[in-house]
């Protein structure tokens, strides 16, 4: 399916992003990583900002043609 | 006619006029109790973290009281009560029996409400000898003015009667009917035969312990006992809020999905499972009260443990509901049909979100079902960012998401703003997600619930991670996100009142299952038998608990022996 992403689905897709970011510096300790809170709001601000330009890219790719009878996210 | 076949084209309010009046009145009675509830949750909060402190800490405890009775009871009782006399009337496709009957237990409800509430808020005033900061856990060494157990007897009175309603409307439906119960009938008998069960423990307590303590007629009572008898109703109670939001997940998500339910037999079993395994588990809120055997606290663990297996099974059902909705509007692939459910619509993302939330709330109470991992958060922040997942997202989101689906067939008004809608639900979502996560990271370190002030002079929680100031501040800032989300919900309610009535009907038929009850064994049918099985489990779990803590610590608390107690009690009373 490659529906464009309406901004409700946007808005569902960064609601999803919140519990990564509340405890993205505990999800980097797993690996090892330690953020100081500097790095951490760079980071997140770096993942949110990476989530937007997918999105975007994914509906540059959908172009105009594609349907959004979906309703869709 | 049943349920299933009830024509989209003509609103309930239409339909059942009367019937519409009193879902429309419950309803509204447990809006006003979120409201002031709501109000009450960012004042607790803001205080605890020291951010804003309107309140006396003294008062603290009256506003958590306020807070925990009006939102889990009363918020969620009365939208139960609208929700399941819509749900009956609907899938009977026939009036109550009687509509005065109706408001008379609607009205006893309310009553009670009243009681309870005018107990409690006089608690904020020094010059009035009326107080009940005794929490939402109402049981013993607290006591309350007998205004408020009063209040609470008369609520569930109310209660018990509404399913006397309901039940007699299934009745005279049977002796018209052949055939199987319809499903959301179905799902609100199996609702109040548990909830029958389960309210005897409440009852027991407050009428003849906490009552006759409070109004000076008996000197003293068995606080583990009255604690045992709480908690035999205190995690049934949990069950009442969640199988009205299972009953909404099952039978209208699957519609709004765009598809139908994947299975009649599988809902009904899982609310048998719930009917028969709810209450004897009770005491798995108890593993730290000394006075219980540890081999007790173990069968309920046990029982606790097979409690996974509804909440698994509705997992898969509603997840398969979703999916077959989703790919009906077009969604393919292993993952891609996420993508074509109906995201726009508050009701469905609300519902959705929702049960999210109940997937992670379900990961935190097995913690606290656990004896041994218990230990590490019992009495923390923990256990109420649990049930701020349970009962504060799955059941309250699930209940405001469903109102937005409901407000047309009740009102004749269409919702003001969708979009508005949408945020208020996504804000639910994000504000639980930072408040609940916070509690839950608190509790791991050690910080106490109940607590007006957690700071201790010379000691400090070591948060790990982060801090307990970054705690503190994902608290208030949740936890005014839930604030505002309420507002606009209510707001948002309010103003589409004020709408002129809309023309025409939306269509709010829900479609049949995938597989129907005629592929489910007739014997998930037999109520009767579910009900002896539930009465044998309970008395099975705590027959010999409540013997011995009757035994060790008196029927009236030490230095009393029961039977001569009671005997002399009668003596006076006579």
């Amino acid at each position: 399916m490659s529906g464009r992403i309406s901004r409700a689905g946007l808005l569902v897709i960064l609601a999803f992003l919140v519990p990564v970011i509340v405890e993205f510096r505990t999800l980097a300790a797993l690996f090892g990583v330690s953020l100081s809170v500097g790095q951490y709001l760079v980071a997140v601000t770096g993942l949110v900002m990476a989530v937007l330009l997918a999105v975007t890219a994914w509906n540059l790719r959908a172009g105009t043609t594609a349907d959004d009878h979906t309703g869709g996210a | 006619m049943t349920s299933e076949e009830l024509p989209g084209e003509e609103l309930f309010l239409d339909r059942f006029p009367d019937e519409a009046q009193v879902v429309r009145a419950s309803l509204w009675s447990a809006f006003v109790a979120l409201g002031i509830g709501a109000l009450a949750g960012i004042v607790q909060a803001l205080h605890r973290v020291g951010y804003v402190r309107f309140i006396d800490s003294a008062d603290y405890y009256t506003v958590l009281t306020l807070h925990g009775v009006l939102l889990v009871i009363s918020f969620t009782i009365f939208f139960l009560v609208g929700l399941f006399t819509w749900a009956v009337t609907r899938s009977l496709d026939r009036p109550v029996e009687n509509i005065r009957f109706t408001w008379a237990w609607y009205l006893t409800m309310v009553a009670g409400t009243v009681l309870a509430g005018v107990a409690i808020l006089g608690g904020f005033v020094d010059s009035i000898p009326i107080s009940a900061d005794v929490l939402f856990t109402f049981y013993a060494p607290l006591q309350a003015h007998p205004l408020f157990y009063a209040g609470l007897a008369v609520f569930i009175i109310g209660t018990w009667l509404a399913g006397f309603d309901w039940f007699r409307s299934w009745w005279i439906w049977r002796s018209e009917n052949d055939g199987r119960i319809p499903l959301q009938t179905f799902m609100v008998l199996t609702s109040m035969l548990m909830w029958y069960i389960a309210t005897i423990g409440v009852a027991i307590s407050v009428v003849f312990f906490l009552l006759p303590w409070s109004l000076g007629i008996i000197d003293q009572v068995n606080p583990l006992l009255t604690r045992t008898l709480f908690w035999y109703f205190g995690h049934p109670v949990v069950y009442f809020w969640l199988m009205p939001a299972y009953l909404l997940w099952y039978t209208v998500l699957p519609s709004i999905s765009g598809g139908r339910l994947f299975s009649d037999p599988l809902a009904r079993v899982v609310f048998v499972l719930f009917l028969i395994l709810s209450t004897p588990v009770g005491i798995h809120h108890q593993y730290l009260d000394p006075g219980i055997a540890e081999g007790f606290k173990f069968i309920a663990m046990t029982n606790t443990m097979f409690l996974l297996l509804p909440s698994l099974l509705t997992a898969f059902t509603v997840v398969a509901s979703m999916e077959h909705g989703a790919r009906q509007r077009g969604g393919e692939g292993y993952l891609s049909w996420l993508g074509a459910l109906p995201w726009r619509d508050p009701a469905f993302t609300g519902m959705a979100l929702a049960g999210l939330m109940f997937a992670a709330g379900g990961f935190s109470g097995m913690v606290n079902a656990g004896m041994n991992i218990n230990y590490l958060i019992h009495n923390t922040l923990w256990v109420p960012g649990h049930f701020h997942l349970t009962v504060g997202t799955a059941v309250a989101l699930t209940f405001m998401a469903a109102t937005y689906w409901l407000l047309p067939q009740l009102t004749r008004r269409r919702l003001y703003s969708r979009t508005i809608g949408l945020f208020q639900v996504v804000m639910w979502f994000v504000g639980m997600v930072l408040m609940s996560n916070a509690m839950h990271r608190a509790g791991l370190v050690g910080i106490p619930r109940r607590t007006a002030e957690p700071q201790y002079d010379g000691f400090a929680f070591d948060a790990g991670l982060s801090s307990v100031a970054e705690l503190d501040a994902q608290v208030a800032i949740g936890g005014t996100l839930l604030f505002v989300s309420v507002v606009l919900f209510l707001g948002n309610l309010i103003i589409s009142l004020l709408e002129d009535p809309m023309e025409g009907t939306v269509d709010r038929s829900l479609p049949p299952a995938l597989s129907g009850p005629e592929d489910s064994p007739e014997v998930l049918d037999n109520l009767s038998l579910w009900v002896a099985i539930a009465l044998l489990l309970v008395l099975l779990a705590y027959s010999l608990p409540i013997g011995a803590i009757v035994a060790d610590g008196g029927l009236f608390g030490p230095g009393t022996e029961s039977y001569p107690v009671v005997l002399s009690w009668l003596e006076v009373v006579t």
